[in-house]
């Protein structure tokens, strides 16, 4: 090996093959740089989106809801009985039409036990005041202090009785433009009483120590509450969402691999070109008693060392992209269709690992199976060959 | 000692096959200087290749110290080559990538010596040669007989039983080859092994121990 190494050494630094060799060498690292960079990013967009969506999701809802239902009243002691919670609280949905100053926007109302002072104190928020979320306030135009209609779909007719004045105490930032232009919160009696709802009228939020593990928990639940009761859980209600996201993930794998495949590939044109400029050179080391499998072994170590050098320009420029993309907020999205405001994208090492990894063993196997061509001339002929 | 036993070597030319060695059969015992002459063509530079292993033959059996050339495994053979072999081209063959001493160290390092001791004993090779001072230099910076010199420090620095000169001086001008073949010559007799010296140089020849002509594929003594 310390002779392969000494011989690498020379053959990296004396520059001895012509500069067309040498130019294709620095297309192929190139390549592979620009293949892992592209690879890097485009997974840590989908990272990112899942990332956020997951974060935003996780701090405006819990990890599980026990939905309301008539039949059965379901206590806030009987759940605690069964799970670890970290947290049990009641909640309610309904939706109305939200009007202030002529304009109008359909909302989802969640009436929850909403906090007024800092978190950790018992302190409520007024009854007579909602929440909006920051999108929906902009929307409709609406300040702090002032008051909006609610026109709750009850009965069959709209009368004066289904619309109630209510007070904007202050708005909400979730992370989600889906939140923040939807949903407002208010009092869970305010909005029992607005719907002409009974007290215990109400499902329950959870949350948990390990949120991964609220699909298990939701199943223990429901086992526990009985057949009338229903147990949802965040994972399963976003399913369709980190489907979406883990597909978009893979896609990306397959796409970018391919470009990083397609760049590998050109390895074999740049090893088999260096074993022909060094014909001479190889017949030499197999005349003073070089084995094959090290002759073999010196060309794959050549062009390993390429695939290597473009693997760790383009985790380089990958990782500095990705770092100046999210530190200067470079990309803006339009919260409207993305939900978010600028690109997420997230550096997980574990990804790094798997996409450096499986490039390497990439670029080992392409120059492996080049290297070959170097035990192809019989040794007497390679003398008389090129370098 | 080698032993070389009925050796055949043919090449396709076309639809025709040539056949350079007929039935070749040859012994030495070291130490021992053997010339071989022959006609351009005559297959003086395939039975060289041949005996170092770097060429296969039609048929045939050479020994080398008891033991079967054809028969060995690949590596095994590459190993022997490596330690018992020492080849000299026409046209040097130095690695351009490394300096003269490198280039003296190679067969070392192959064998796997630790690169000091390599180094030391390229060191010394090139001192005898009398390269001393151009050490350090590329093959591209030395003359064709400097060229040379290192290449028979090269060969030598395994203290191998068997070197097989072909054509050492065919690319150097009369004064240049008799000073490489007097060191060529020195080494040889500083090794007590056997030197095989592939010459068209007949004066050359005459200083050798025997002469053997290769003529219609045999060798015959001169």
């Amino acid at each position: 090996m310390k002779m392969l190494l000494f011989l690498l050494r020379r053959f990296w630094w004396r520059f001895t093959l012509p500069l067309s060799v040498r130019r294709m060498q620095r297309i192929v690292v190139a390549g592979i740089a620009i293949g892992v960079a592209a690879l890097l990013m485009s997974l840590s967009v989908t990272q990112g989106f899942e990332r956020d969506y997951k974060k935003a999701l996780l701090s405006f809802n819990a990890h599980l809801m026990v939905l309301p239902v008539e039949e059965r009243g379901v206590s806030k002691e009987e759940i605690a009985k069964g799970i670890d919670a970290e947290s049990i609280t009641p909640y309610l949905y309904r939706e109305a039409l939200l009007i202030h100053k002529g304009r109008i926007k359909g909302v989802v109302l969640k009436g929850q036990n909403l906090p007024a002072g800092q978190a950790g104190t018992e302190d409520r928020r007024p009854k007579d005041e909602i929440v909006l979320g920051g999108a929906l306030a902009q929307t409709l135009g609406v300040q702090k202090g002032e008051t909006v209609r609610l026109l709750l779909p009850n009965g069959r007719d709209i009368s004066a009785k289904n619309v109630k004045e209510i007070k904007v105490g202050e708005t909400f930032q979730s992370g989600l433009y889906e939140f923040d232009s939807q949903f407002a919160l208010l009092d869970i009696e305010t909005l029992q009483n607005f719907f002409s709802l009974p007290k215990d009228f109400q499902g329950y939020e959870i949350r948990i120590s390990d949120p991964e593990q609220a699909p298990l928990v939701a199943e223990k639940l429901e086992e526990m509450l009985g057949p009338l009761v229903t147990v949802e859980n965040w994972i399963d209600i976003n399913r369709p969402l980190f489907e979406a996201l883990r597909m978009e993930r893979w896609l990306f794998w397959i796409l970018m691999g391919l470009m990083v495949f397609a760049a590998a590939l050109n390895l074999i044109g740049a090893v088999l070109l260096s074993i022909f400029r060094r014909l001479k050179t190889t017949s030499i080391l197999r005349a003073l008693g070089v084995p094959p499998w090290k002759t073999r072994l010196l060309f794959t170590l050549q062009g390993f060392l390429l695939g290597l050098l473009g693997v760790v320009l383009g985790t380089g420029v990958g990782a500095g992209s990705i770092f100046a993309i999210v530190r200067y907020r470079l990309i803006p999205l339009d919260p409207q269709v993305y939900f978010l405001e600028t690109l997420p994208m997230a550096w997980e090492a574990n990804t790094v690992f798997i996409v450096v990894f499986s490039t390497l063993f990439l670029v080992w196997v392409v120059a492996w199976f080049a290297a070959k061509k170097a035990l192809s001339v019989p040794i007497r002929e390679g003398l008389h060959g090129p370098g | 000692m080698l032993v070389i036993h009925d050796l055949h070597k043919n090449y396709p030319e076309g639809d025709q096959t040539v056949s350079v060695l007929k039935g070749l059969s040859f012994e030495v015992r070291s130490p021992a200087r053997i010339g071989i002459v022959g006609t351009s063509g005559a297959g003086k530079s395939t039975l060289l290749h041949i005996i170092g292993g770097l060429d296969q033959p039609t048929s045939g059996k050479i020994m080398l110290d008891g033991e079967d050339w054809q028969a060995l495994p690949e590596n095994r053979r590459c190993r022997l080559r490596n330690l018992q072999i020492g080849f000299i081209f026409q046209f040097y063959h130095l690695l351009p990538e490394l300096t003269a001493l490198e280039n003296a160290m190679l067969p070392a390092l192959i064998a796997g010596l630790p690169p000091a001791e390599a180094k030391q004993r390229a060191a010394n090779g090139l001192k005898q040669v009398g390269l001393v001072s151009r050490e350090n230099h590329m093959p591209s910076q030395l003359s064709g007989g400097e060229q040379q010199r290192v290449a028979i420090a090269r060969a030598c620095v395994m203290r191998p039983k068997f070197l097989l000169a072909d054509e050492p001086t065919g690319n150097l001008d009369e004064t240049t080859g008799k000073e490489v073949f007097q060191v060529l010559d020195q080494a040889a007799k500083e090794s007590g092994g056997v030197l095989l010296m592939v010459t068209h140089n007949r004066e050359l020849a005459k200083k050798m121990d025997a002469v053997f002509e290769l003529k219609d594929g045999k060798l015959h003594a001169v």
